[in-house]
């Protein structure tokens, strides 16, 4: 035994305990929430916690570390009816809402929160923000019109919420991209560019970022891709390009799956068999576009697909997988490895198929539908149309629970699963240099 | 290379060492129980704390080291186990129910405890008392931990800080 252990045997309170027992107590803190209330107790407490082997090797993170579900923004909206009886959705004026995700171990279920409870907005320029995209952090919103502006002039802003801050982007000329709700989104880190240089932002704004938006324009029903980057090495303009052989979509998931440097979303197109599923592929670093055709042959068990319940999804190991909830059963099936290497002959496997009673505790639930996908969580959220219930299903462990504090006015839109990295955000906010 | 002590013995009779508390009591126990302190399993692995020597121990207490032991004491069939691979479900849950019992005890004896537990290197208790206190933590506000734990009254500057971080921090507080 050391003889320099002082004679603490008799510590009466926590402030006699030396800094490693300290550091043991604050590790298993249940909950990052806790955990953050912590860093001001006093500052010894924040010194340890803000050592980054600390931050680092906390095993009580959401989901052992890593990237977790945090939540989900949803914008809650209502139908309204003009006089001839018309019905169109509506925002109900709450403004956007941030519905925490049943896991104990990060905000804890329930009490909904505001965006501006994670980023400061003091002119309210977020109250009405409509959420399109997140990915590890970075959050992409689309704002209200300006007065006086057209509705098809796009103003987005990305919100980072893990240092906090927001960046607008240059206002986009949509015409009727995503206006009527059917575009597709993303929101893309340096991380998913792969190891192809640093990344710096460009001055004005507060980190680097890339989004992609895809549709059908509606001046002349072709599918078109636009492009902007923060990137420092960029002009931060918009970019544009047409995507010959699509002719509607995206179906699914709006906000891109991304795998290897790739965002991936589905579309009919115009294939040699006539109007197919066609998979759309976006390099991240070059912006090169391409179509796979998916013939529907291919997905063995799929009889007369539902195309609104085709998503895509990447699996743990990077490649593309196509996930099928209907009828009490979730179906997985991901492509087999191509051995000439081309996507001609595209050959996949159902290796999936989760019944929702018995795998996922989900008993007499038949019509639960996809609202998103948590893609680094291997989460999705599910709702049951007929009670307006929510359930995250967690593909690891096959596993399924309710999510409370939704409401029914959130069940008009997608909600946009928010997935971040609790040790990066603690990180961040403490000013830890790694 | 001699094989490691088994924990039963020779001839059926458990070897037993004792310990010394910083107050002079004796302790005898048995070395299987005493040895899932990392530090004694050293000692008594060459020999130690046998026949009339004992093992002294000057930063713990008696009533400190009997509460220790009654862990030991406890843990040592499971912890001989290697773990837990063998033990039965009802093995589990009653130490489990031994464990919830065992640390609901006063605040001061906690902290005794786990220093004890750390300077003995017994990782298991070291672990149970910090999950416990984490745990009194949990859902409190800063004010509220400083109340439980026993801090004294914060500085004006420590509530200024705490003031400013609820404000900040909106989400973390709601």
């Amino acid at each position: 035994m050391s003889d320099s252990i002082p004679a603490a045997a008799a510590a009466r309170c926590i402030e006699a305990l030396p800094d490693d027992v300290v550091a043991e107590i604050l590790a298993r803190v249940p909950d990052a929430v806790s955990l953050f209330r912590c860093i001001v107790v006093c500052r010894r407490w924040r010194r340890l916690v803000a050592d980054p082997d600390f931050l680092l090797r906390r095993r009580a993170w959401p989901d052992g570390g890593g990237s977790s579900l945090v939540g989900f923004f949803v914008l809650p909206q209502k139908l309204v009816y003009d006089d001839e009886g018309y019905s169109s959705l509506a925002p109900t004026g709450e403004g956007l809402a941030f519905v925490p995700a049943p896991d104990l171990a990060g905000l804890g279920p329930g009490r909904r929160r505001r965006l501006t409870s994670f980023v400061r907005d003091d002119a309210g320029v977020l109250d009405h923000a409509r959420p399109l995209a997140a990915r590890d952090g970075l959050l992409l919103l689309r704002l209200p019109p300006g007065p006086g502006e057209k509705n098809s002039v796009l103003r987005m802003c990305v919100c980072n919420l893990i240092s906090g801050r927001w960046d607008l982007l240059p206002p986009l000329e949509g015409a009727g991209l995503i206006e009527h709700g059917v575009g597709g989104y993303a929101v893309l880190t340096a991380a998913d560019h792969g190891m192809d240089g640093l990344h710096r932002p460009a001055d004005g704004y507060s980190s680097f970022f890339q989004v992609l938006l895809t549709g059908v324009r509606s001046n002349d029903l072709q599918v078109y891709l636009a492009r902007f980057s923060s990137d420092s090495a960029a002009t931060q303009a918009w970019y544009w390009k047409r995507v010959p052989e699509l002719s509607a979509g995206p179906y699914g998931n709006r906000v891109a799956a991304v795998t290897c440097g790739i965002a991936h979303w589905v579309f009919i197109g115009t294939g040699p068999d006539g109007n197919g599923m066609q998979v759309l592929h976006v390099s991240i670093s070059t912006g090169h576009v391409c179509a796979t055709e998916i013939p529907y042959h291919v997905l063995p068990d799929l009889i007369q697909p539902d195309w609104s319940k085709i998503w895509l999804c990447p699996s743990i190991d990077g490649l593309p997988l196509f996930f099928y909830l209907d009828d009490n059963q979730l179906r997985i099936w991901s492509r087999q490895d191509d051995e000439d290497g081309d996507y001609t002959d595209e050959v996949w496997d159902l290796t999936q198929a989760i019944p929702l009673s018995t795998e996922l505790g989900l008993s007499g639930i038949k019509s639960l539908s996809t609202v998103c996908i948590g893609e680094k969580s291997s989460t999705m959220l599910a709702l049951n149309p007929d009670s307006g219930h929510p359930y995250v299903l967690h593909l690891r462990s096959r596993s399924s629970t309710m999510v409370a504090g939704w409401k029914e006015s959130f069940n008009y839109v997608p909600a946009v699963p928010y997935e971040m990295n609790w040790s990066k955000f603690f990180m961040s906010r403490l000013g830890v240099q790694q | 290379m001699a094989a490691p002590e088994s924990g039963d013995g020779n001839n059926g009779a458990a070897r037993m060492v004792t310990l010394i508390s910083s107050d002079n009591t004796r302790f005898e126990v048995e070395a299987a129980a005493a040895s899932l302190s990392q530090t004694l399993q050293l000692t008594i692995l060459d020999g130690g704390g046998g026949g009339g020597d004992g093992i002294p121990l000057p930063n713990v207490d008696s009533a400190t080291l009997s509460k220790v032991l009654e862990y030991c004491i406890k843990h040592a069939p499971a912890a001989a186990n290697g773990g837990a691979p063998n033990a039965t479900a009802v093995d589990r849950a009653e130490l489990e129910r031994f464990d919830n019992e065992f640390v609901n005890i006063d605040q001061s004896v906690l902290y005794s405890l786990i220093m004890a537990a750390h300077n003995l290197e017994i990782e298991g208790l070291q672990s149970l008392v910090a999950k416990k206190v984490a745990d009194m933590i949990k859902g409190k506000s800063p004010m509220e931990i400083r109340r439980t734990l026993g801090f004294p009254d914060p500085t004006p500057e420590e509530q200024a800080e705490m003031n400013a971080h609820m404000l900040e921090y909106g989400w973390a507080y709601e």
